[in-house]
């Protein structure tokens, strides 16, 4: 299935200028081994299909000091991690709801992945400034995709607690 | 231009109007801030409702890097967004202005090469400014960005009320509008 | 305001609050990373807003909405939600 590139390319656009402040830059089909953060987000509906996206752990890095306001030397590896994992989450939703505007999508949590980037066939890069970061968005038959992971529902009211331990965080 | 290192607070003048690489504050009873011909510059305007304060930043580059001389960044800082829009709030903290009460837009940036796919130099002055507000906690509340044509802004410090009219002759109103931002004694 | 934000993400939480405090809104944000901590959450301080995401563990966040709906303490009218949730169906 052909993905088009104007559609993925500004999907990501729009998602990295809003919540990013960084602009991509189209840079072809090359993928250079790179250190980096991979996520996926499953998705079935009319099709059914894995968006993943690969992330340079330097980029994360610069990507979540600018999501947080805050220097680059200050996120963590965990804010870094749930920095791309939010980037796939609202990167899939906003490339699908571009590619189909009239379909309706279930998708699946954003997992780490780590399978190399030359087994998805429809990957192009996305360059935001240095280092690079790249998006690959795959589709299997239909067949060989598992269904989305998805929390089970809950279950049962909810009362008020009175220990007060696992009340909200008061920001 | 030489930059102020810190603001002078106008205060007797009618209308102060803003050019380019410059920002000034004023208060009511001075009446306005205004800028003109913005071409790709963008206009950065501030307005505390409850002092009537306002800021008015008129800023042409994004980076500074390129020129951090006496005769770029280094003697005038709000040529350039990384160094200009970091004083803006600053500049508001030293006249009493509140961040919370901080009402902000920004009007601009427009394409004005042939070749705009290219430059793109309106756009690449916005989301600078838009990292630099959001770093500073400070919230834009609306923009009129883009397109082809030099804008003119004015804030009225009395109201808060910003005037945005598009047109590249003096005089001519091609699509006068406004920026809804804030409303007459506005605050929240 | 009361706000009660409830995301398993705590860079999402993070992002959410400081958004809401630019907006110079006088506000007290309270947060939850799950459903079910954000119902317990919500009963205690009733909220005057709730910002949640959907797809979340240990009750998503249409569920909660469900209960908040159902609970007399709590329903102040239909829910208006919008969410943190990759398709704006």
């Amino acid at each position: 299935m052909n993905i088009p590139q104007a559609v993925i390319t500004e999907a990501m656009t729009e998602v990295l200028e809003t919540m990013y402040f960084m602009s991509p830059i189209y840079q072809g089909e090359a993928l250079p081994e790179i250190d980096s953060l991979g996520v996926s987000v499953w998705f079935t509906g009319p099709i059914r299909g894995q968006f993943t996206l690969r992330v340079s752990r330097g980029l994360a890095s610069r990507m979540t000091s600018e999501f947080l306001a805050c220097e680059a030397a200050l996120p963590g590896p965990g804010q870094i991690e749930a920095t791309v994992r939010e980037l796939a989450n609202v990167a899939c939703g906003t490339f699908m709801s571009a590619w189909m505007p009239d379909e309706n999508f279930e998708y699946g949590v954003p997992v780490p992945v780590t399978e190399a980037l030359e087994s998805f066939p429809h990957s192009f890069p996305v360059g935001a400034d240095q280092p690079k970061m790249y998006l690959c968005v795959y589709l299997r038959p239909p067949g060989l995709i598992p269904p989305p992971f998805r929390w089970p529902a809950f279950s049962g009211p909810i009362s008020k607690v009175d220990n007060g331990g696992n009340g909200g965080i008061h920001a | 231009m030489a930059a102020s290192s810190s603001p002078q607070l106008l205060q007797t003048q009618q209308e102060v109007v803003v050019g380019v690489g410059d920002c000034r504050t004023a208060v009511w009873p001075v009446s306005a801030l205004t800028t003109y011909a913005l071409g790709s510059c963008i206009a950065v305007v501030a307005w505390d409702w409850k002092l009537r304060l306002g800021e008015l930043l008129h800023v042409m580059l994004p980076d500074s890097a390129i020129d951090r001389t006496a005769s770029g960044a280094a003697g005038n800082p709000f040529l350039y967004v990384d160094t200009g829009v970091p004083e803006l709030p600053r500049r508001l903290e030293v006249g009493g202005a509140s961040k919370s009460r901080l009402r902000c837009c920004m009007a601009g940036g427009a394409n004005m090469m042939a070749d705009s796919a290219s430059f793109e130099m309106g756009k690449r002055n916005r989301m600078p400014i838009k990292k630099a507000f959001w770093r500073a906690g400070i919230f834009v509340d609306n923009e009129d960005v883009g397109g082809n044509e030099s804008h003119s802004v004015r804030l009225d410090l009395g109201t808060g009320q910003g005037d945005l009219r598009k047109g590249t002759a003096p005089g001519r109103v091609l699509a006068p509008g406004r920026i809804q931002v804030f409303a007459e004694g506005s605050g929240r | 305001m009361t706000v009660l934000l409830v995301d398993d993400s705590p860079v999402m939480r993070r992002y959410v609050a400081r958004t809401l405090q630019m907006t110079g809104l006088e506000t007290t944000i309270y947060e939850a990373k799950n459903g079910r901590q954000g119902m317990e959450t919500a009963l205690d301080i009733v909220p005057d807003l709730v910002i949640t995401n959907l797809n979340m563990p240990e009750m998503s966040g249409s569920e909660l909405i469900e209960q908040m709906h159902a609970s007399t303490q709590l329903r102040r009218g239909p829910p208006k939600s919008w969410a943190a949730e990759p398709s704006p169906t």
